[in-house]
């Protein structure tokens, strides 16, 4: 495992929107998704999972379903809505300008200034 | 939720295990690093907003395990509560629905009572009835349609073939049902034909009456019926819901005029206001009629007439308005007093746990969440009290409708639902208020310094304790003003119940008869009556003497004028006596007391001399500077030789300020010696009472009664038996209902004003515990301690006291028109209230108090 780093809630709504928008997944998987695509890079604590996930459902942008696990066990299943889908971009798109005024920033030097 | 969860953890564990973790080990980390899972859980209602029942369901158990801890509190918020709620609710909706009874017409706001004002130097009068020229003036009102009936609805004789019975009937003028818009069910109303002298006998019955004797035959309209001797035909029956306010049985034609029973105001009055008319232009036209009433001579010159249109409702309330309208003072006083008692309850409450409060803020807990949590015991209390004071409320409300008995007709009350919920807001808000205030304040207070203060266990502060005092200073107080107008309204009714009743009404039976007859037109077929009934009743096993007479001691008797012939003072204008007509036997029968001279015998005929008796109060007011045996007066149609002088007995009165009941003036004539046409008048406002003194047994002498009233004219029916003692009672129900009421209402603020004593004083030996261990310990006796303790609460008592007595001074005013035979500012009253309320106050400071005595001063001091 690389380096933890802690996370706020509105970058974490924005991880789940982008993990459930591959496929549908269940709390577990989604864990375990954003684990995979960011390399390992991007823990996500556990307690904090759930009260995000009944968040967004309750805002609409992803509904549920209950089916079963790969072991055979009950589990509620998300995917992203339009409501969600159209979200998601929206928060995208104001991350990359955010993070390219970052580093536009840090990558000033003394005379540019 | 939880299955969404357990097989998260459950897949967590299943990777650890793949990766070589043993089960138990990899069960263990799942649940571990998953969190606490009810945190999980709340924090995801949170999220969704759906945690408000939960944390609700917390704040409601916590009150409730609170409010269990401290017992006395509890109990004391909750009685007061409930009593506050059910009691006030209770006697609110007993005034509530007889001053506000709507009357069973349709439309009813538009109809009217005229009301006059009658002045005259020495005499005030109001009443609802006018006379026959009166009538007619108001005919031509513009404003109103108008129709009369005979305020008495008298006792008559019915007699359908076999069937004998007294019924109560009422006379209406033609138009009176249009007048109410209740049509009758079969048949027609009189017309104007019939209202006249001289007009066709008609009669409507009420539905009672047909469905009695005519079993709900439709043909019975059209068929004759004998009434008071003759026959009348039945025109109309009125429908089965028409409940007027006083039952009666049938109607017949009113037949005003201007002179008999028009010459004197007799007549009542129901008005509708027409269409688009007001009550203001309705009472605009009365008064001109009541300038033309005034010059029309029919009243002594001097006498100041005044008229005005009112609305019904108040004709029917006029008795009943001011004893309720003091009842309902009363019941917001009380409600006023609990509520104080509610607001000191908590107050002492929120003081005492000011370390509680700091102790949870500064565990983290959040202002909101105090706030919230002791709303919840608020609300709790309310709740639970408001329940405790429904069910008082319908025990108070079926031992109300014991203590009225027949006095009263409080059978429609039930618990008025909007009393309900003012009693109920009233306290619930004060609750709020009062128990919020101690959440803001401490939230606001240095947790440190609460928590360090050890609550108030210090020397007592003054200052924060101002607030209580003043309330119980104002419970004290209010309480004072009910105990003053209590007691009064009590001696009123000891006054009335120990007036010398002036005869001896214990085994003494009254039978009432109806001689409005036709076939009783003439005095000698009433004296003829009279003496063969008479005689068979005399003639009875149980009976010991009998006699007759017109009306009753403590009844209301005739108003009749009268002159002095002889004397120092010869009336050129004659005065206005109660008069009233006996047989003899009548003052023999009740033992009232000869006091000089002799009674009425049977040697007094028609043709002798005309003789009277007077009564003492007579004498006093009228014959003072002479010998009144053989003193001469001109009255009910003859000059009458004054020949004996009777006992004084209380009597209702018609006239004049004599109050309820009292020994006015009274004139006794011999039946024998009255004319036809004075029988005929009086018969058709007073039923006779044949008057027997026996030895006990009612029912047997009952029958015999009648069987003697059978004898002598088979078509005369007894109209009612009754014991003298009962018809005594009946006169001072009224004023004993209130005293009880009112009386009732009185201790009930005592009591509550004695809570709140108590637990202000309670409260002081629980805060100045350590201070007393101190003082206990370096000397002091536990006496001193005590009394350093209860003085308090006597001092606020006594300073309540002052200012209640200031108060009621003041409000005595207002009741004045009930106190008989007290006066209002009578300063017995005032001590005997203020040392019953001083008496309790002493209690239940001493009470709390005694706890000090049992201190040990080595324990309050170790206890830190």
């Amino acid at each position: 495992m690389g380096k933890q780093v802690d996370i706020l809630q509105g970058m974490l709504d924005m991880m789940i929107l982008k993990a459930v928008s591959l496929g549908p997944l269940h709390g577990y998987g989604v864990l375990l998704r954003i684990q995979q695509i960011s390399k390992d890079a991007l823990q996500i604590p556990q307690g904090s999972l759930y009260p995000a996930l009944y968040r967004l459902e309750h805002k609409g942008w992803i509904e549920s379903t209950w089916g079963e696990s790969e072991n055979k066990r009950k589990a509620k299943y998300y995917t992203l809505t339009a409501t969600g889908r159209k979200q998601l971009r929206a928060e995208t798109a104001e991350w990359s300008k955010l993070s390219d005024a970052i580093a536009s920033l840090l990558k000033a030097t003394p005379d540019e200034v | 939720m939880h299955h969404e969860m357990a097989s998260h953890m459950a897949a967590y564990a299943d990777d650890l295990i793949a990766r070589g973790v043993p089960p138990d080990e990899a069960h263990r980390r799942a649940r571990v690093e998953f969190g606490p899972l009810e945190e999980v859980r709340e924090e995801c209602r949170e999220s969704v907003g759906l945690r408000w029942p939960f944390v609700l369901a917390r704040d409601l158990r916590y009150a409730a395990r609170i409010l269990r801890k401290s017992p006395a509190f509890t109990f004391t918020a909750l009685l007061t509560l409930a009593l506050c709620i059910g009691l006030n609710t209770a006697i609110f909706s007993v005034v509530d629905s007889m001053l506000l009874r709507q009357l069973p017409y349709p439309d009813p706001g538009r109809l009217v009572a005229i009301e006059t004002h009658q002045q005259s130097t020495g005499e005030d009068y109001r009443g609802f009835a006018v006379t026959g020229r009166t009538l007619e003036e108001l005919r031509g009102a513009s404003a109103f349609e108008i129709a009369a009936f005979s305020g008495i609805s008298a006792g008559i004789n019915l007699v359908n073939g076999a069937h004998v019975e007294s019924v109560s009937a009422q006379r209406v003028t033609a138009g009176y049902f249009h007048v109410l818009r209740v049509a009758p069910a079969i048949g027609r109303e009189f017309t104007p034909t019939e209202d006249v002298r001289g007009g066709a006998a008609v009669t409507v019955l009420s539905h009672r009456l047909w469905m009695r004797l005519f079993n709900g035959d439709r043909s019975a309209v059209g068929r004759p019926v004998n009434l008071k001797g003759e026959p009348y035909t039945i025109v109309g029956v009125m429908p089965a819901g028409f409940h007027p306010p006083d039952p009666v049985d049938l109607w017949a034609p009113l037949r005003p005029s201007r002179s008999g029973e028009g010459g004197g105001t007799n007549y009542d009055v129901v008005g509708r206001l027409r269409p688009g008319a007001t009550l203001a232009q309705a009472d605009a036209q009365v008064a001109l009629v009541a300038v033309d009433a005034q010059k029309s001579g029919e009243f002594d010159k001097g006498t100041k007439i005044e008229m005005h249109a009112l609305p019904l409702q108040r004709e029917f309330t006029k008795n009943i308005r001011t004893p309720l309208l003091v009842l309902w003072a009363a019941v917001v006083v009380v409600l006023i007093i609990g509520c104080v008692n509610i607001a000191a309850l908590l107050l002492v409450r929120g003081a005492a746990r000011a370390r509680e409060i700091g102790t949870r803020m500064a565990l983290g807990s959040g202002k909101s969440a105090v706030v919230r949590q002791l709303l919840c015991e608020t609300v709790l209390l309310a709740f639970v009290g408001g329940a405790i004071g429904i069910v008082l409320g319908e025990l108070g409300l079926k031992v109300l409708k014991m203590l009225a008995g027949r006095s009263v007709d409080l059978t429609d009350v039930a618990l008025d639902g909007r009393v309900l919920l003012i009693s109920a807001c009233a306290s619930i808000l004060t609750g709020l208020i009062f128990g919020l205030v101690p959440a803001l304040q401490t939230s606001r207070v240095d947790i440190r310094t609460a928590l360090l203060d050890g609550g108030s266990r210090g020397i007592a502060g003054g200052g924060r304790n101002w607030i209580r005092r003043c309330l119980v200073v104002t419970e004290v107080a209010l309480g004072l003003v009910l105990l003053v107008v209590a007691g009064l309204l009590v001696r009123t009714f000891l006054y009335l119940h120990g007036l010398n009743p002036g005869f001896d009404g214990s085994n003494v039976l009254t039978a009432g008869i109806s001689l409005q007859d036709a076939r009783y037109k003439t005095a000698q077929r009433v004296n003829r009556f009279f003496d063969d009934t008479l005689d068979r009743v005399r003639q009875m096993p149980g009976v010991q003497v009998a006699g007759a007479g017109l009306t009753l001691p403590y009844e209301q008797p005739l108003n009749i004028g009268f002159k002095r012939m002889d004397g120092p003072h010869p009336d050129a204008q004659g005065a206005v006596t109660n008069l009233t007509y006996i047989t003899p036997g009548f003052f023999e029968a009740l033992h009232a007391r000869l006091v000089r001279g002799r009674l009425l015998a049977d040697a007094d005929r028609k043709e002798t001399e005309p003789v009277a008796m007077v009564n003492e109060a007579f004498v006093r007011e009228y014959l003072r500077d002479q010998d009144p045996i053989d003193s001469h007066i001109s009255t009910s149609n003859a000059n009458r030789r004054i020949v004996g002088i009777i006992g004084d007995f209380p009597q209702a009165n018609g006239y004049g300020s004599y109050g309820p009941l009292s020994p006015a003036p009274g004139v006794f004539v011999p039946v024998s010696q009255v004319s036809d046409g004075f029988l005929q008048l009086v018969h058709v406002w007073f039923a006779p009472r044949l008057v027997i003194r026996t030895n006990g047994r009612s029912n047997a002498n009952i029958a015999g009664v009648a069987e003697a009233v059978r004898s002598a004219d088979p078509l005369m029916p007894v109209a009612s038996f009754a014991a003298m003692d009962d018809v005594i009672s009946r006169y001072m129900s009224d004023e004993r209902f209130q005293a009880e009421l009112l009386g009732a209402l009185a201790a009930l603020a005592m009591l509550l004003a004695a809570v709140g004593i108590y637990g202000l004083i309670a409260n002081t030996v629980v805060e100045r515990t350590r201070e007393l261990g101190v003082r206990m310990a370096l000397g002091s006796t536990s006496w001193q301690a005590l009394r350093s303790v209860a003085l308090p609460g006597v001092i606020l008592a006594l300073v309540g006291v002052a200012a209640g007595c200031a108060l009621a001074r003041a409000c005595v005013g207002f009741v004045s028109h009930l106190v008989y035979g007290v006066r209002p500012t009578d300063p017995s009253t005032f001590v005997i209230a203020a040392l019953a309320l001083l008496l309790t106050a002493a209690i239940a400071s001493l009470l709390p108090a005694l706890r000090v005595t049992r201190l040990n001063p080595a324990d309050t001091l170790r206890a830190e």
